[in-house]
């Protein structure tokens, strides 16, 4: 779906470039989060992929086309929903919506159904200035779907919500994925990445450091520890053990043996803690 | 098809933002004045007023609805659709200067009745807002606030309706010949002080030039100041 060679760019005015040669390839269907610092450069790479940014040095082929060439049609196949979601304050959802729909030529989907999908259909009269900010996302998102894009891109899809309407963002971008859109994601939040997307590009300083599975990042990376919880003189304590011959420890099994056992939990490193690893960097 | 939509929500957006009403007790305002003054101040009046309302108000009020949509950020959800810059200039543009031509015609036949050289004043109307708006559009994207924009404006109106002081007798020069607002009065005072065709030549060939020289400026603004700004990124 998205091919990426070399990918170089940098702004007009700037000395430094802003992307040093990025590389990689994503499939259809696929959610795909790029996961850096503050300044790494991953809205300049969404920038791109979204056909903004054109001069650019590298390929960049998404849906077959190298988007250096693409035109306006462009953006018949894409849906994009940047971080702050802006809308006409004095119009309804509705209105909004409508107005963006009208901007396309293709087939495009009826306002109030994607306003059910999100749970926003008593709202479709409200005009956007009495909005929530977790309903404007939500307003968001439909507008972002109005032309039943193949590549969604989200930049910071759940910052600024509180966890049920995170919660609810993030199942609206698994029911997505389930229609076969694939999914371009920018986040400092480790925690959803981790949720949502089959791979992630760690980025720092406009270069890519790796990019792997959440899952798979864990299992190589992870500690392998076991956290043991116990009761002594009425209060928890814990202790935690390698799980590299664990059945060979004296320690281990003795605690097993003579102590109440509260909780046991292997522990597994958090993405947050492998990006730090993997990159010396914190997530700002 | 697309662009026809984009100016039917263009006007809804200037009606809910109160621009319409504004017109309509603006224009009550001028028709009220100009009917109490005497038939010989009246055309100079008129001329005046009616040149005011494409070129100044027109430009006020673009104005206020770029710097409206830059505060809500609009354009970064605008121009992810295959909607074109230049499409939402010609859009903007129109609308207003519609809302510009109506009203002025309003004006001048309430104050003077029908002419028969109505087709001149009109087009002359319609090529003042058109330059206008696209000034105002372009000085626009480059503000951040309103305050802004009024104190960067003063500077850009006041040289291009110098030449209102020929029309009120107070000084004149050829150099105003290369000034679109010169061609514009010409053209509102027609009904008035009939143009040769020589004069309808140049009227028409430099507002002609000037819309030109304007709408690539915008373009160029447009381009440097929104779309290369998209998506936050440095808002510098
Ligand atoms: N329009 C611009 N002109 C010049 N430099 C820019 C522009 N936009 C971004 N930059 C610079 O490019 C670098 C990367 O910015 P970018 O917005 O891509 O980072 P980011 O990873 O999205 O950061 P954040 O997490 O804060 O959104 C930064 O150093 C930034 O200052
Ligand atoms: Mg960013």
């Amino acid at each position: 779906m998205i091919e990426v060679s070399q990918l170089r760019f940098t702004y007009p005015g700037s000395k430094e470039p802003t992307l040093k040669g990025l590389n990689f390839a994503i499939p259809k269907g696929e959610i795909f989060g790029f996961l850096g610092p503050s300044g790494a450069g991953k809205s300049t790479t969404q920038k791109i992929l979204i056909g903004i940014l054109k001069r650019y040095e590298g390929t960049v082929r998404v849906m077959d086309r190298e988007l250096r060439d693409v035109k306006s049609d462009y953006f018949e196949h894409i849906g994009v929903a940047f971080e702050f979601p802006n809308f006409y304050h004095r119009f309804t959802a509705l209105e909004n919506l409508s107005l963006f729909r009208s901007l396309y030529h293709g087939k495009t989907e009826d306002p109030l159904h994607l306003l059910a999908m999100v749970g926003l259909e008593q709202y479709a009269s409200t005009k956007v200035a009495d909005f929530s900010k977790g309903m404007k996302m939500r307003l968001n998102f439909c507008r972002a779907l109005l032309n039943h894009p193949s590549i969604l891109f989200l930049d910071e899809p759940t910052s600024g919500l509180d966890p049920v309407n995170a919660k609810v963002m993030k199942d609206l971008i698994l029911a997505q994925q389930a229609k076969g859109t694939t999914i371009l994601i920018t986040t400092h939040n480790m925690h959803a990445a981790d949720e949502i997307c089959n791979r992630v590009a760690f980025i720092v300083d406009g270069e890519i450091n790796l990019i792997n599975s959440p899952r798979e990042l864990k299992v190589q990376r992870g500690s392998k520890r076991v956290r043991i919880e116990y009761t002594e003189n009425e209060h928890v304590h814990h202790a935690d053990f390698d799980l590299q011959q664990i059945g060979a420890n004296p320690a281990f099994l003795q605690l097993l043996k003579n102590k109440p056992i509260e909780t046991m939990h292997s522990q597994e490193a958090s993405l947050e803690e492998i990006f730090i690893e993997v990159t010396g960097r914190k997530l700002g | 098809m697309r662009l026809r939509s984009a100016m039917m929500y263009d006007m809804k957006l200037q009606i809910r933002h109160g621009f319409y009403y504004a017109y309509v007790l603006i224009a009550a305002a001028y028709i009220v004045l100009l009917r109490s003054l005497p038939l010989d101040i009246r055309e100079t009046v008129g001329t005046v007023i009616t040149f005011s309302d494409p070129s100044v108000l027109g430009f006020f009020f673009i104005g206020g609805l770029v710097l409206l949509e830059k505060g809500q950020n609009i354009y970064d959800n605008l121009f992810v659709t295959p909607y074109k810059p230049e499409e939402y200039i010609i859009s903007k543009t129109l609308s207003l200067t519609l809302l510009s031509v109506v009203t002025s015609c309003i004006i001048h036949l309430s104050a003077f009745g029908l002419h028969p050289n109505l087709f001149l004043f009109l087009l002359g109307v319609t090529m003042t807002s058109i330059f206008f708006t696209l000034l105002g559009l372009g000085l626009a994207v480059r503000c951040q606030t309103l305050n802004g924009f009024f104190l960067m404006s003063t500077v850009y109106t006041f040289v291009f309706v110098l030449p209102l002081v020929d029309v009120i007798g107070v000084w004149t020069t050829p150099l105003f010949y290369f000034i679109p607002a010169k061609a514009s009065l010409m053209m509102i005072q027609s009904p008035f002080n009939p143009l040769g065709t020589g004069q309808m030549i140049y009227a028409i060939g430099t507002l002609t030039a000037w819309i030109g020289i304007a709408w690539m400026w915008t373009r160029f603004s447009f381009r440097k100041f929104i779309t290369l700004q998209m998506g936050g990124g440095d808002p510098q």
